[in-house]
Parts: C-alpha cells; structure tokens; sequence
C-alpha cells in the first residue's frame, strides 16, 4: 500500500490511544534517542552544511536557454551565410517584420477569430458528442461490448479522410470547418472517457452499494472522479485535434479564410517571412491552450499521484 | 456420466472477475439467462452490420440524403472494385504506403535514439524535455504547406511530414517508459556491476517495451494522418490525392471506396503492430 | 483494567437491546450454493453452507485464500446473490445491501479526492440525511480514532493504519448493526495490524454490534473472535465452526495460554496444514 512516503508519524499519534503494548516501547525513557538533546560534533558536522543533491535548477536553466538561443542563432545563420536559399528560409528578423507588416495590415486578427471560431465550435459540438458517447458507452457494458469492434475500426480510420466528403455535402463555408473538426476531434474524447468509466475497481464499487448508492450517485461520486484523469487527457487531444480539423478544411478549400488558408497562400506565392510569421503566430497559441489546459488539469484533478507526464 | 467437481468447476474468482461481476454487470442467476448471456453480445454485433446497410438502403430509397452524399449501395461496392482496379490505382496505393511506412520509420528511429539518449543523461533530459513537450503542442499540419514550399510534391516531403507527426509520440513515450523501470531489478544489476550501457539495454529498454510499442501503435495513426494531410495540401500521387481527384469530379462512390480503403490500412497497420508487439514483448498478457 | 482516557465512551452508544428476540441469530444461511458464470464455464465457489450468526457475537471466517470466505461474506452482505439456498437477515430474505450492515474492506477505499471529513461523510450524502446534523459525530469518531488533526487532509498524505482508521470511523457514522469485515488489515504491518485489531475489539465490547470478521490468519481468528467458521478451498465449504471458550477481555498475554495454541491446532489439523 502506498502512501508511505513523508508521512505523519504514526507512533506519536498511536500513543495518544490508551494502552497498547506498543506504547510501553515507545514510552521508556531509557531507550529514547535523538529527541531534543544537543548535538556533538561529528553530528553537526554531517547534518548541518549537507549540499544539496542533483543538477541545480541554475543549471538546466542554463542549458535550455543556451540551446535555444543557439538554435535562434543557427536559424539566423543558415540564410545570412548563404547556405539556405534566403527565399525559402526568412531568418528571425525577416519573420518578426513580416509579423509586423501582417500586424500592420489588420489581417492577422481577423482570420485569426475566423479560425479561432471554428475551433470553438468544432470543438464544443465534438467535446460533447464525444463525452456523451463515451459516457454511454462507459456505463453500459452491453452497449460496450456489442460495438467494440466497430469502435476498433473507427479508431483505426484516419478521419482526415472525411474532410473532402464533409467538404462536398456541406460547401464551401464555415460549416464544413466546423463539421471537420468535429469528426476529427470527437473521438479522444469519446474514448477516453468510455475507458475512463470502467477503470473503478472492486472494492470502492462494493462500498458504494452497500451503501445502497443509486446508480446516479454511483456514476457522480465514484465513476466520474475516477475517469476525471483520462478524461481530462482526452480534452487535451481533442482541443488539439479541433485545431487540426479547421486547419485541414482551411487548406482544402482554396475560398476559404482562416490562419490555414493564409498559410497555404503564403506558401503558394512563396511569400516566406510572411509563411512562417502565421506558423509561428498559430504554434504559438497552440502551446499556450496547451499550456492552459496543463493548468486545468493540475487544478481540478489535483489529487493527482503519478509522476509520469500526463499522457 | 457423472461430471467431477475439479479444480475448473470448483474455485473462487480471480480479481478480473470479481470485478467484472461487481462493478455493474450484475449477475442474474438462473441457468437459462446465463447461457443467453454469453451469446448474446456476439449476435448483436454481428447484426448491426447488416441493420446499417439496411438503413443504407432505405435511405436511399426514400431519398432521404442527396444522391451526391449518399449514393446507391450497389454503385459504392461497384466503386470499390473500379477504384482498385483502375489505371494506375497500384502506384498510388504504393506510393501512399511508402510515406507512411518511411515516415514512421524516420519519426520511430528518431524518437527512439533521441528516447534513449535523453533518458541516459539526467540533466539533458531536464532541460530538453519541457521545451520538446511544447513543441509537441503545436498541430503539425501548420507545417505541412512550409515542409511542401521546402522538399516540393513528391515522396520526400511526405515522408518528412509523417516523421514530424509521428516523432513525439516514440520519444515520450520510450522516455517514459525507460523512467519507469523497477526499483529491485535495477538494484540486481548494480549488484552484478552490469555497464551503463548493459544496464540500459538488458534491463531498460526491455521494460520499456510494452510503454514504446503503445507509443509506437500511436505513432503509426499519426504518420497515416501526417502523409494524408500532406497530400491534401499537395501532391503529385498518393491516395489522399485520388481521393481530392474524385472529389473533383463529383464521384461520391469512389470517395467512398476510398475511405474504406483507408480503413483496410489503419486497420491492418495496427494488427500488424499487434502481432510484433506479441512477438517482441511475449512476456505481456494482450491488453 | 483502568478506563481509556479518551472519550471513546462518550459517543457510542451503549450495548444495545435487539427490538425482536435477543437469541434469534441474526444471520441464518441455509444451504447455500454459490455458482458463478465465466467465460471459461460455470464455477461453484460454495458448496451446502449452513451457518447461523447469533446476535452481538464476534465471529470469524478463516481458511485459505480461494476458499470462498470472501463470497460468503458478500453474499451475507447482499452484494451477491445465491445459487441456491436462503440467507436471512433478522428472519428476512436477503437480496440486497442494507444499511443496517456496514462494510469494511482490505482497502480503505477513501476516494482521494475527498478530504478525510469528506470521505467519513459520504454515507450520510448516500443516504440524503443532513450533513451538517452528522458533522459534530464525524469529528468526534475521528478523534476517537486518533486522526483529529487530519480531518481536512487527503488520503495520500496518511499511512495506510491511518487510513484504515478513517474508514472506521466512516462505517462507525452511520451506526450499523452488523460489521462484516474482509481482511480489513491484512494490507498494515503486523504492528500496526494488532493495534487495529485492539482497537476493534474495544469499539465491539462497547457497542454490542455483531461482527463478522474475514481473515486467512488462524491467531488473529482464535484471538479475536467468540467463534471461527473454518472454512476449506475446490469446493468453498464450511469444515467446521469451532467455539472459542477463552474468557474476556482478550489481552494478548492470552497468547501465552495453552488452550490458546490447541485452538489453533485444530484449526490447523482441519484446514489439512498441521
């Protein structure tokens, strides 16, 4: 059983109970040890002055920066010194101006809420089929098993693949963005959480129904906190999924606008610096919603144990 | 005949039972509904196939979706054979599954040395890991116009594009998966004053393996999508390509066959993976 | 035999008076057969058990592990149903849990999300009775049981005996009758083990409840309990249920008694180790 790290001693607050066998241990005077004496010198020594161990924070901070200013630097390198075709690799200074003149020229804002609201639905409207799905499938073991193998065979289909007929049955408006990203971001969501309301094990099960829990509270109190972990990795997914899913329509339908389709001129007209300013811009917010969702996660599943990277 | 009361017949559950027959698929004791029970599931599933044909066709027959949407069941298993069989259909075929199969061949090997490498050095690994999990974030379909502009429209870039998207997945997890190795059998090792190297190799990557192979099985999803995507932005062959191409031309049917096709692949890519894993990793009960 | 000097006293309730007939058993199992159905077959995990479980008593179920103590205990809570046979709580049928019959497990099962107080509620929220009536007992139980400067810590930062704890307190709340018990400290060093089960025999002499009690350990069974139902393994069965005549209270300089190690022994001799 875990749980035994940095704990409360449990000695002390046994003693506090009456009688036990243990207590008379515990209690002689004549076998106390470090309590409360002063120390020798060797004892000093050893304890006080110990330097702390494993590589200082200072230090990997160090290599971080390091390796990415010089990355920065191999970046502005390559094209000055001739070796990569300037056109085709803007160094940084090139990009940041071609920010600015994107800036400058009120584009950026405006494909930017006109991806970002793709986004948004795409990604409500495919969280929540996604969630509710998996919640039916998690709680019904029927359900669960008698599509399991259809599940297997969505899951291995890549749903990209659906764009160009979502694109075709629903033209060429923001519609087929949405219902992309939908398709393409419902299905982590609908996992994870499918997986994540069988994971309650035996023994709490037992003791919600000897308590007589009804299956609601069963699902609120038990199933639900229990799946929150997964289910939480799935949002993530899905959130990154949607992003994906508006960027794929954007590309694939030339009448379009959005960060996607700007992106995709650029590169046609090989306007680099302008290319690479909408990437980084669009990387950009992805790591921040990422970000933003890693904080989520840490808040709202805070009992969370394992050290693993939340995967 | 008198049947005997051995060790098959007369037991208590192991834990996966228990829990199963506890945690709400309550059991109903009465010999008839057990025997139903068993076979029941199996029937049901195989009859939603032909129940989602069914409906297929009384859609159809109604007309209750566009013809363009939803075409003819017999016209879409026409479509299939076509689609197969015509000019050239091989080549795409080939070619779409060689950008798949380098792609993820370039991401693996890469994600697994990179995997590796870190895990070994402690302090690289503090550093590099937090700025490579940002990256991780960002779509990689961003990249694709950029990679095309870069390499043009031909097997290079796709192959680029699916390493991109399946890179992440075999690093992170073959990093995690080498962490996590157990506390005594590493103590085994220091005992027998095994090498770094030995110890990594006998011991950590075998522990890793059942981590790395879930993160491989992953990471062939993300290659397929990563060389579709490419082909999507452009491309000069490859089945994303026909499929664009059929679009193009209004021919629903082949569309469909297509996407099926697609499926046959991801399906039997990831069987494929399972049957390696079985075989590499025998030591692990199939999930 | 001094008193104890918390007030352990003050908040359970003193022995009890059965409503019906004080010596009708409480439990009464009547030819029970337990089968389950698995993908590799029908399995019988209890074969003809007859047992009757007198009121106020403290009862053990020792064998080792596949010898179905475990069924029999779920099937006793009416989280199973029988294959065949009856069992009766108070005279009744039963077919599902009730909230007469409080349950602890090998594990503490304390969600991790709820603090201590939280957890030791969650009956209460169960059942929809007012939280804030039952708030004042749930401190009180959790300073009976030691862990008042716990109450709003989470289960990871407790050890495993203290975790125990909390869950007794939790089953202690609502005030149950009946106690079944499976192997609750099986998973705590053995230290640790025989103060809980100090502590357990304690909380039963003040509080008259009936206690069945789950575990593969013969002392722990001849120490604790009035009488043990040995029980063998392929097919689950009851050998026999062997009255423990050793007086009360149980201190552990019992162990010492002679009689004590006969018990064992024939305990031992049934289950085939001796």
């Amino acid at each position: 059983m875990s749980g035994a790290d940095g704990i409360i001693r449990e000695v002390a607050t046994v003693t506090a109970w009456p009688e036990t066998p243990l207590q008379a241990v515990t209690q002689d005077p004549g076998t106390a040890k470090v309590a409360g004496r002063p120390m020798d010198e060797l004892e000093e020594k050893l304890l006080v002055g110990a330097p702390a161990r494993g590589p200082r924070r200072s230090k990997v901070l160090a290599i971080s920066l390091g390796t990415c200013l010089g990355l920065l630097f191999l970046w502005w390198l390559l094209p000055n010194a001739g070796l990569v075709n300037p056109l085709l690799l803007p160094d940084p200074f090139d990009v940041a101006e071609g920010f600015g003149k994107l800036l400058a020229a009120d584009v950026l804002l405006h494909h930017l809420s006109v991806t970002m609201t793709e986004i948004a639905y795409g990604f409500a409207i495919g969280g929540t089929i996604g969630f509710l799905l998996g919640t039916i499938l998690g709680t019904i073991p029927f359900v669960r098993r008698v599509l399991s193998p259809y599940i297997l065979a969505l899951q291995s289909l890549p749903k990209v693949v659906l764009a160009p007929l979502i694109i075709g049955a629903l033209g060429f408006g923001i519609e087929s963005k949405v219902a992309t990203a939908v398709a393409i971001c419902f299905f982590p969501l609908m996992i994870n959480t499918m997986v994540g309301l069988t994971l309650a094990a035996a023994e709490p099960m037992k003791l919600m129904r000897s308590l007589g829990a009804s299956r609601l509270q069963i699902y609120t109190k038990l199933r639900l906190p229990v799946a929150a972990p997964l289910i939480m990795v799935g949002f993530k997914h899905s959130v990154l999924l949607a992003f994906t899913g508006a960027l794929v329509a954007e590309i694939l339908v030339g009448s379009s606008e959005g960060l996607g389709r700007l992106i995709a001129i650029y590169n046609q007209q090989i306007l680099m610096d302008l290319a690479f300013a909408v990437v980084v811009f669009l990387a950009a917010i992805a790591v921040t919603a990422v970000m933003l969702l890693d904080y989520l996660d840490r808040k709202i599943i805070f009992w969370r144990e394992d050290k693993a990277g939340v995967k | 005949m008198t049947a005997t009361l051995d060790s098959d017949r007369a037991r208590s559950l192991t834990p996966e039972e228990e829990q199963r027959l506890v945690a709400g698929d309550t059991e109903k004791d009465s010999r008839g509904r057990a025997v139903v029970r068993r076979w029941l599931p199996t029937v049901v599933t195989v009859a939603i196939a032909p129940l989602l044909i069914g409906l297929w066709l009384l859609a159809r027959e109604l007309d209750l979706v566009h013809p363009i949407l939803l075409p003819e069941f017999t016209d879409a298993i026409n479509a299939l054979r076509e689609v197969v069989t015509a000019d050239g259909f091989t080549m795409h075929l080939n070619r779409t599954l060689s950008e798949i199969g380098l792609g993820f061949l370039l991401g693996g090997v890469v994600g697994l040395a990179l995997g590796i490498g870190l895990s070994s050095f402690p302090t690289l690994r503090r550093a590099y890991f937090p700025l490579l999990a940002g990256f991780e974030a960002i779509p990689g379909i961003v990249l694709a116009p950029v990679v095309i502009t870069w390499l043009g429209f031909g097997l290079s870039g796709k192959v680029v594009q699916g390493a991109i998207a399946c890179f992440f997945p075999v690093f992170v997890t073959t990093l995690v998966g080498l962490s996590m190795v157990s506390e005594n059998e590493l103590k085994l090792m220091r005992i027998m004053k095994a090498s770094s190297w030995t110890v990594m190799r006998e011991l950590r990557i075998r522990s890793a393996l059942p981590a790395i192979f879930g993160g491989l099985k992953i990471a062939i999803t993300m290659a397929t999508i990563g060389a579709i995507v490419s082909e999507f932005v452009g491309s000069d062959a490859g089945l994303g390509y026909l499929l664009l191409r059929y679009k193009a031309g209004y021919d629903t049917s082949a569309m469909f066959a297509l996407i099926f096709i697609f499926g046959v692949i991801g399906v039997l890519s990831f069987l494929l993976l399972e049957f390696l894993e079985r075989k590499i990793v025998f030591w692990r009960k199939p999930s | 035999m001094s008193r104890p000097a918390t007030n352990t006293a003050t908040i359970m309730d003193p022995v009890r008076t059965p409503v019906t007939d004080s010596t009708a058993p409480v439990f009464e199992v009547e030819n029970l057969y337990k089968v389950f159905h698995t993908d590799s077959g029908a399995v019988m995990a209890l074969r003809d058990v007859n047992l009757d479980v007198r009121p106020g008593e403290f009862l053990s179920f020792v064998g080792p592990s596949g010898c179905g103590k475990s069924t029999l205990l779920n099937i006793i809570a009416g989280l199973l149903p029988a294959s065949s046979g009856e069992v009766r709580f108070k005279g009744r049928p039963i077919d599902e849990p009730s909230r007469d019959i409080g349950m602890m497990f090998q594990t503490s099962v304390l969600f991790p999300w709820r603090t201590i107080l939280q957890n030791v509620l969650m009956p209460v929220e169960i059942f929809g009775w007012d939280k804030k009536e039952y708030t004042p007992k749930a401190l009180e139980l959790l300073e009976a049981v030691g862990l008042e400067s716990f109450v709003k810590a989470y289960p990871s930062q407790l050890s495993g005996g203290m975790q125990q704890r909390a869950s007794l307190a939790r089953v202690l709340l609502y005030d149950p009758e009946v106690l079944l018990l499976d192997e609750p400290f099986g998973a705590l060093d053995e230290f640790t083990r025989e103060n809980m089960n100090l502590e357990l025999l304690k909380i039963w002499t003040q509080t008259g409840k009936t206690v069945i009690f789950v575990t593969h350990n013969i002392n722990e069974a001849v120490f604790l309990s009035d009488r043990v139902v040995v029980m063998t393994p392929r097919p689950g069965e009851v050998a026999r249920v062997v009255d423990v005549g050793l007086p009360r209270p149980r201190r552990l300089e019992v162990m010492k008694d002679q009689r004590f190690g006969e018990l064992v022994f024939e305990i031992r001799e049934l289950l085939g180790v001796a």
